[in-house]
């Protein structure tokens, strides 16, 4: 059986996955990885792996480890995101609050990827928001000035196929 | 002399704490200033009192100053601190303070207008034959004029306005061509930020180092400098990584700088805490930038390094005391290192980030400090700059003080929103860094050397093991105490 993880975005994939309360053992491309748990209390946990203690803070699905502060998801978070973007793969999200400082684009331009599509103004700096594909743009659902939430949609994208120059 | 009892401290966040915890130690009273919904950040709640503002604007709340003075009066506040930002360089601000009878902590009105105005204070500094960056400091802002003068100066060249900071207004110009498109967003962006769209030209310095003195005067007369910082590594032009000393300083540099910087604050006048920043270039020579006429954010890696808490030397001044020590009684002693822990993302574009803390961790080495404005359970917000915390550290000497801050940063997870903790972490651990070799374009120059570190499979099967094996819910970790202590509740209730 496989299962999936995603490591900062990055898709891992653990097969034999075995697991009990105190230990944890799995194959990861091919290699062998056995772990017993040496401790768990609040957001400190000590884990044992060959000779070696490692030692993190986790807190729902960050983890703080050795110089890294890693996400880590679960299969279940990870199919939960990832149906709200293949629903619309050109989905243009506002990475946070603030607001719309200008538009670059109309709706029937065609866009590569990496182009500006809008600027929004969030803690007193301007971020450009920008294409995640070359397409055509479908849809601008705010005007310049409009405040927005994070997360709210801004823009669609429909994709056009890639094509490369000879 | 008037001793102050009691003092309003006119900002918010680490740097308010800052200033509650000197008063504690002093004995002084504190009175807060809070907006709608920030009931609960420590800066409301470790003051003696504290005022809603209300939940308007910034200019409706914090930069409002009839309402300010309304408070310091009704609180019977002698004196008010403005921390850093906001109304700490307002002159007319620090006027009326001082036309109610209250202290302002801060110089006079006179040194922050000549100051403030990037034009007039780099017009009395070549007066007094202090080193400039070539550059046109002219009112006449006509785009053909401003091209010629840009020929004259050469590329590359910045463009400045004359009321900035942070970054904000300035563009860096390669070519005529660029000239026109940059000058017209800076104007921009010159304009929403300061209401003011005011250029200054100045011939763009390839590999400059940033230093700055730290200078204090009394109003006895008394003007010293408390050694440099260097604060090089920046991302959007705003400072990361500050300290002190810098590498790049001998002690026949460090005392032209200081003594540099001791005669404008002398010449001047001046009164209480102030930064003279310049740069340095790879010849060692070195331009005059600007004079902040408050308390710097960087101002603990001098604290560390001197042995001197600076917010009370601010009160004691501004009292009329003379300055705690002289000249040769302020001594260098050991290294410290500070870094600014922003709520954004380093690996995509700097974005900022908001959320909600729910751990953010605490120090358990000694030798390292944390200044910040939250506690485990507050939302980092939209409103305000991203800067959560200062992390600074102290050693015998910069490698000790380098790992002291790498084993500090690392219980700093600051769960709950994204940070650029990690990407500091990568600075601090970068050969560049490590060898000094730091400038003002670290940050773009050094993008190979910061990038996230490939993972390998054994750091990817650790990580996995961990989420695996970990026994907290996600209850068990946000159950922070949400028990209100009595205090809170029982106003009247008196401790002493």
């Amino acid at each position: 059986m496989i299962t999936k993880f995603n490591i900062n975005d990055l898709i891992v994939e653990l097969d034999d996955l075995k697991k009990d309360d105190k230990s944890v053992s799995f194959l990861l491309n091919g290699t062998r990885y056995e772990y017993s748990l040496v401790l768990s209390y609040k957001n400190k946990t000590i884990l044992k792996y060959k000779d070696k203690s490692l030692h993190a803070l986790i807190s729902n699905n960050q983890i703080l480890y050795k110089d890294d502060c890693n996400n880590v998801a679960r299969e279940s978070s990870l199919k939960k995101s990832r149906s709200q973007s293949s629903a619309n793969p050109g989905a243009m999200i506002s990475p946070m609050p603030g607001k719309i400082f200008k538009i670059l684009s109309s709706v029937g331009n065609i866009v590569k990827k990496g182009d500006v599509i809008l600027i929004l103004e969030a803690m007193k700096m301007e971020h450009s928001v920008k294409a995640s594909s070359n397409g055509v743009v479908k849809e601008l659902f705010y005007k310049e000035g409009e405040l927005v939430d994070g997360g709210v949609l801004l823009a669609t994208l429909e994709a056009v196929e890639e094509f490369k120059e000879c | 002399m008037k001793r102050i009892e009691k003092i309003l401290i006119a900002n918010r966040g680490e740097i308010s704490c800052r200033v509650i915890s000197t008063c504690k130690a002093l004995g002084i009273r504190t009175v807060s200033i809070y907006n709608k919904g920030e009931e609960d950040l420590p800066h409301v709640t470790s003051a003696d009192e504290a005022v809603l503002l209300g939940d308007g604007s910034l200019l409706e709340t914090y930069l409002n100053q009839d309402l300010l003075l309304e408070i310091a009066k009704n609180h019977n506040t002698c004196a008010i601190h403005p921390g850093y930002g906001l109304l700490s360089e307002n002159a007319s601000f620090a006027r009326r303070v001082t036309s109610e009878g209250i202290i302002f902590i801060g110089p006079s009105p006179e040194s922050i207008i000549l100051m403030g105005d990037k034009i007039q204070s780099k017009i009395a500094m070549e007066k007094l034959g202090i080193p400039l960056v070539p550059g046109f400091h002219g009112k006449n802002q006509d785009e053909t004029s401003l091209v010629e003068e840009a020929k004259k100066i050469g590329y590359p060249l910045l463009i400045k306005a004359t009321a900035g900071g942070g970054g904000k207004g300035m563009r860096i110009v390669n070519s005529d061509l660029e000239f026109t498109d940059a000058l017209a967003s800076a104007k921009r962006e010159a304009m929403n930020a300061f209401g003011n769209d005011q250029v200054l030209l100045e011939k763009y310095i390839t590999s400059p180092r940033h230093i700055e003195i730290q200078v204090f005067s009394d109003s006895m007369g008394s003007h010293v400098h408390l050694y440099e910082r260097e604060c090089s590594i920046q991302r959007r032009y705003q400072k990361i990584v500050e300290e002190s000393p810098s590498l790049a300083l001998n002690q026949k540099l460090r005392r032209e700088m200081t003594d540099v910087a001791v005669k404008i604050s002398s010449s001047i006048n001046y009164l209480g805490a102030g930064t003279i920043e310049f740069m340095l270039d790879k010849d060692s020579n070195f331009y005059f930038l600007e004079m902040n006429t408050r308390l710097q954010v960087e101002h603990p890696v001098t604290e560390l390094v001197t042995g001197q808490d600076l917010v009370e030397w601010q009160i004691r001044v501004a009292e009329g005391n003379s300055l705690p020590l002289k000249q040769e009684e302020i001594k260098q002693n050991g290294h410290a290192v500070e870094v600014r822990i922003y709520a954004e993302d380093p690996d995509n574009d700097f974005l900022p980030a908001i959320g909600k803390l729910n751990y953010i961790g605490k120090s358990t080495i000694s030798g390292v400090r944390c200044d910040i404005g939250y506690v485990d359970g507050n939302e980092v917000s939209v409103n305000f700059d991203p800067m959560c915390a200062k992390l600074i550290a102290h050693g015998s000497n910069r490698e000790n003080a380098i790992s002291k801050l790498r084993a500090g940063l690392n219980e700093f997870p600051f769960f709950g929103v994204t940070t650029n903790r990690n990407y500091l972490q990568r600075i601090l651990k970068s050969k560049s860094f490590l060898k000094g070799d730091t400038f003002t374009h670290f940050v773009e120059s050094k993008k190979e050397e910061l990038s996230p570190l490939k993972m390998d499979d054994q750091y990817m099967a650790d990580l996995i093991a961990f989420n695996l094996l970990n026994k907290q819910s996600v209850e068990t970790i946000n159950e922070r105490p949400s028990i209100k202590s009595p205090w809170d509740t029982l106003s009247g209730l008196r401790t002493t």
